[in-house]
């Protein structure tokens, strides 16, 4: 058995064929229903292969694979992209497929995904997004003139001499607006109000001189870190970086960095409305545990599931083997992998590592809810992205099993699969709280006001948790309606918190103990299924 | 409370003059047609009553502001409370006593949550509106409440007045009042203002003339800045407590514009907040609230009418339109006999927070009083 096997499938002829080519999809998203459709023409080739294009316009053609494997790592990849994926579309005009991620181990394995499932003519643009402030440091300021000269001696042109970068930065700010493209100035006359920008006002003439210095730094920096992953750029891609105004947006400091890193599918704003018919399906029939998805009236299922998408998968892996051999379960710490220490107590493997102790099953099968929960963890998960990948490598300070979301159904798929993880008290969350963006805290002085009481908030930005008791079993009450399951974890109901911003959202805090495990089983799904496969084990019907 | 001291304080309150059962519901058959509202309005209130001092009963924390708004309702509708009803509310609330100050929620109820377990994060500690509401809880029980305990509970709303002139604790909510939530700070100054004022006519050798002058300053300098209708209301409010005289020179017909713009466009009540009112505290620009939802409330409404009421008494040309309240008063009403309206965030299908209050079916009770005025 390998972590390659495949526990469903997707006929994507079928969708089309009882669709008529009317393809629609509705997709629950950071608290909106995103709806759209979009008819397809498609034709049935040799092979198994299809064609399909938009109705309107046969420009657009994509050779796919009528039958389209779920695997494991390809439930990762919907959850993934159901969680950094862009997924907003407007009436009469397609949506954007673009995945928000800067760890770039995670957006070559996206990419790869893109390309098995509409082929490998796809083109891809790896963006970059940086305030201007982060350049605005004397160390930074260094690093552009050693690639200035860089630049000068391989010839280039567009690069300002120092002694040229003198005398501009000598001129005054109007004359230098002056010539900006109207874009720029028509964007700076906008945000020209923000206290932000006024602040850094005084930068304004240092960013026009070196933005195409600051441009070709984050270019050279992204080359770097795909190279660094394994995945070097393809003729198939590039990389495209974009500056912002200092002030205008993220950083407010010099040297702050508030990146952003997109990997946008060029060529695929026709598909969009297939491609998240295939994400919203897929994630629905595992969320409900339904085995298949047929298209409204018809009899055939387009979507398949070998068993019940809690439960089925042919992949397990032996725990103990995996937690004490794996090559890379484990964490760096004074110059040596720390590993679990395991030992069997009935059905389960009590596993311990410094004070923390927690118990596991001793096998582990790979369902699609578990993979699922892999995928959305990483993409909605509170670790940083890199420490998951770099936890075996060098140390990365602390860890902890953190998830965010304000669908339903994500923070389903979160509670159940850490269910298949863990065993006995660990399984369920510490504590939940939910936190409340700036944008959001009319609506909640709205309950106040609605019950006769006040909205307080704390510390110096008004941040922090809600101490308005009131308020606070209103929201309660609320996210237990709007999310059941987390009726399950009421009574680990910790606070409201009043934050910069976002929607309504939880956050689910794990106990500390399981979290190299976690970590390192996700890993190796995304970039190492070698790694799994060595301690796969053949496995009858349950799970435990 | 006798009768003459709840009208008095109904009238303080809710700028209402509370006249005797039979002529409120008279005046509900001549505002709405029927007395249906009144009698949804009164079950629902005698209902959620029973049901909070029920749950005390059960040693569940029942929160201050729902059992006053609900008693006042059930006084209002002459539905007395059972001596052991007050029993069990007056214990609730007295063991709420801290500082001169009443808590928020009894400690045992705090510590559930492990945020707040630790001494220097526990917010239970007096507020000013637990302070009121649980003041007058007192009152209308007629718990005894002595000069002692007058005093010091005067004395610990003064000493929470700040420089401004407002009025509330920053023990816990520790903001500085700049990045306060404007609603928070009218409406704990407004109610501290009113215990203090309280206590004027109890305490005799209490002066609180510095500190009313100091709130003048406050409400009189924040007026024109306030951009939701409940922070103007108590503004407005604790205006006519400590400077009736400024009433006339407030501008009513900047107040007007106010209030029109944030009348609902489907003619049925007003809005709290514009969606354009919404920005990003940290940038200073304006969010994108396309996909956000916004409904007129009862409480905006019936605010937005009593503003309209105190500048008319004032000398100002405006007219209550009429209409629109009975409009808002249809579709808050619900199913379970209460009143409000949903507040909804984006396409969340659950209602963000609760739908039928206390505060709000009282207001619904009360408001064909508001409007009976020929004006």
């Amino acid at each position: 058995m390998s972590v390659e096997d495949a526990f469903g499938q997707m006929d994507l002829y079928r969708l089309l064929e009882d669709s008529h080519g009317l393809v629609s999809f509705e997709l629950y998203d950071s608290g909106t229903l995103r709806t759209g459709e979009c008819r397809y023409a498609f034709s049935l080739k040799e092979n198994d292969k299809l064609e399909v294009w938009p109705a309107a316009s046969s420009a657009t053609k994509l050779t796919l694979n009528r039958y389209v494997p779920l695997k494991p790592h390809t439930v990762a990849f919907v959850g993934l992209y159901i969680g950094d994926g862009a997924k907003a579309s407007h009436p009469g005009s397609a949506g954007i497929i673009s995945f928000s991620q800067r760890e770039s181990r995670l957006a070559n394995f996206v990419r790869s995904h893109f390309i098995q499932l509409f082929g490998d003519s796809l083109t891809f643009t790896h963006r970059v997004n940086e305030d201007a402030l982060f350049f605005m440091t004397d160390k930074m300021r260094q690093a552009l003139g050693k690639l200035r000269d860089q630049l000068l001696a391989e010839g280039r042109t567009d690069i300002l001499s120092r002694e040229q970068l003198e005398d501009y930065l000598k001129r005054d700010l109007d004359s230098v607006i002056a010539e900006q493209a109207p874009a720029t100035r028509i964007a700076l006359e906008k945000h020209s109000r923000k206290a932000a920008l006024q602040k850094h006002r005084k930068y304004l003439v240092e960013f026009f001189a070196n933005r195409s210095i600051m441009n070709e730094y984050l270019k050279r920096l992204k080359l770097k870190e795909l190279t660094d992953s394994g995945t070097p750029l393809s003729e198939n891609d590039r990389i495209a970086v974009n500056i912002r105004l200092p002030g205008v947006k993220g950083a407010r400091e010099e040297g702050k960095s508030s990146r952003s890193d997109e990997l946008d599918v060029d060529g695929l704003r026709q598909f969009h409305a297939l491609f998240l018919r295939i994400l919203s399906d897929v994630q629905s029939s595992i969320e409900k545990n339904e085995e298949d998805v047929k298209v409204s009236g018809s009899s055939a299922p387009w979507l398949i599931w070998e068993g019940k998408p809690h439960d089925c998968g042919k992949f397990s892996i032996q725990t103990v083997e995996y937690l004490t051999q794996a090559e890379e379960c484990g964490r760096f710490s004074r110059r040596r992998l720390v590993r679990y220490n395991c030992r069997e107590e009935g059905q389960t493997l009590v596993i311990s590592i410094g004070k923390s102790c927690f118990k596991v099953p001793k096998t582990l099968r790979f369902t699609p809810l578990l993979c699922l929960f892999f995928g959305l963890y990483l993409a909605e998960g509170q670790t940083p992205k890199w420490k998951i990948f770099k936890l075996a490598k060098e140390p990365v300070g602390s860890l902890k099993i953190g998830f965010t979301a304000s669908e339903p159904d994500s923070v389903s798929v979160c509670m159940r699969g850490m269910k298949q993880l863990i065993a006995g008290e660990n399984t369920i969350p510490e504590y939940w709280r939910i936190k409340v963006g700036a944008k959001y805290f009319p609506e909640t002085v709205t309950i106040g006001n609605k019950i006769g009481t006040v909205a307080l908030r704390r510390g110096e930005k008004g941040q922090g948790a809600a101490s308005g008791f009131e308020i606070v079993e209103n929201l309660r009450h609320w996210a237990v309606k709007s999310m059941p399951v987390l009726g399950e974890i009421e009574s680990r109901f910790d606070h409201v918190e009043y934050t910069g911003a976002g929607i309504p959202r939880i956050d689910l805090f794990y106990p500390k103990g399981p979290e190299i495990y976690i970590f390192s089983l996700m890993r190796d799904l995304i970039s190492n299924p070698s790694a799994l496969n060595r301690f796969s084990v053949e496995l009858g019907g349950a799970n435990r | 409370m006798k009768l003459g001291e709840l009208q008095s304080f109904v009238s303080l309150r809710f700028d209402v003059d509370l006249p005797s059962l039979d002529k409120l519901v008279e005046s509900h058959e001549a505002y709405f047609g029927d007395i249906s509202f009144f009698d949804n309005a009164k079950r629902y209130l005698k209902a959620r009553f029973d049901f909070l001092v029920t749950e005390l009963a059960r040693g569940r924390n029942v929160f201050c502001p729902d059992l006053f708004h609900a008693l006042l309702g059930c006084l209002i509708t002459n539905q007395p409370c059972e001596r052991t009803q007050a029993d069990v509310i007056a214990k609730h609330v007295l063991g709420l006593r801290c500082q001169g100050g009443f808590l928020t929620a009894p400690r045992t109820y705090v510590d559930q949550f492990p945020k707040f377990r630790s001494a220097r994060t526990n917010p239970s500690i007096p507020e000013v509106y637990s302070s009121y509401y649980s003041y007058y809880l007192l009152q209308m029980l007629n718990v005894p409440f002595s000069g002692q305990d007058m005093e010091n509970l005067v004395s610990w709303m003064v000493a929470h007045q700040k420089k401004s002139g407002a009025i509330y604790s920053d023990v816990y909510s520790d903001t500085p009042e700049p990045r306060r939530f404007e609603t928070e700070v009218a409406c704990q100054t407004f109610f501290g203002i009113n215990v203090i004022l309280s206590a004027k006519a109890k305490l005799p050798e209490f002066d609180p003339n510095d500190c009313l002058l100091k709130t003048k300053e406050w409400a009189l300098g924040k007026w024109l800045s306030l951009r939701t209708v409940a922070g103007r209301y108590f503004a407005l409010k604790t205006i006519q407590l400590v400077c009736p005289e400024e009433v006339s020179q407030l501008g009513s017909a900047e107040a007007i514009g106010f209030l029109e713009d944030r009348s609902d466009h489907h003619g049925e009540g007003y809005y709290d907040y514009r969606l354009s009112d919404k920005i990003d505290e940290f940038m200073s620009s304006s969010s994108a609230t396309e996909l956000d939802k916004i409904s007129p409330h009862v409480f905006s409404t019936y605010y937005a009418a009593s503003i309209m009421k105190i500048l008319w008494s004032y000398g100002a040309s405006i007219k209550i339109p009429l209409d629109r309240l009975k409009r808002l008063a249809t579709k808050a009403a619900n199913q379970d006999s209460g009143f409000g309206i949903k507040v909804m965030v984006k396409d969340f299908p659950e209602p963000y927070g609760p739908v039928s209050t206390e505060l709000e079916t009282l207001l619904i009770l009360l408001l064909p009083l508001l409007t009976q005025v020929d004006i």
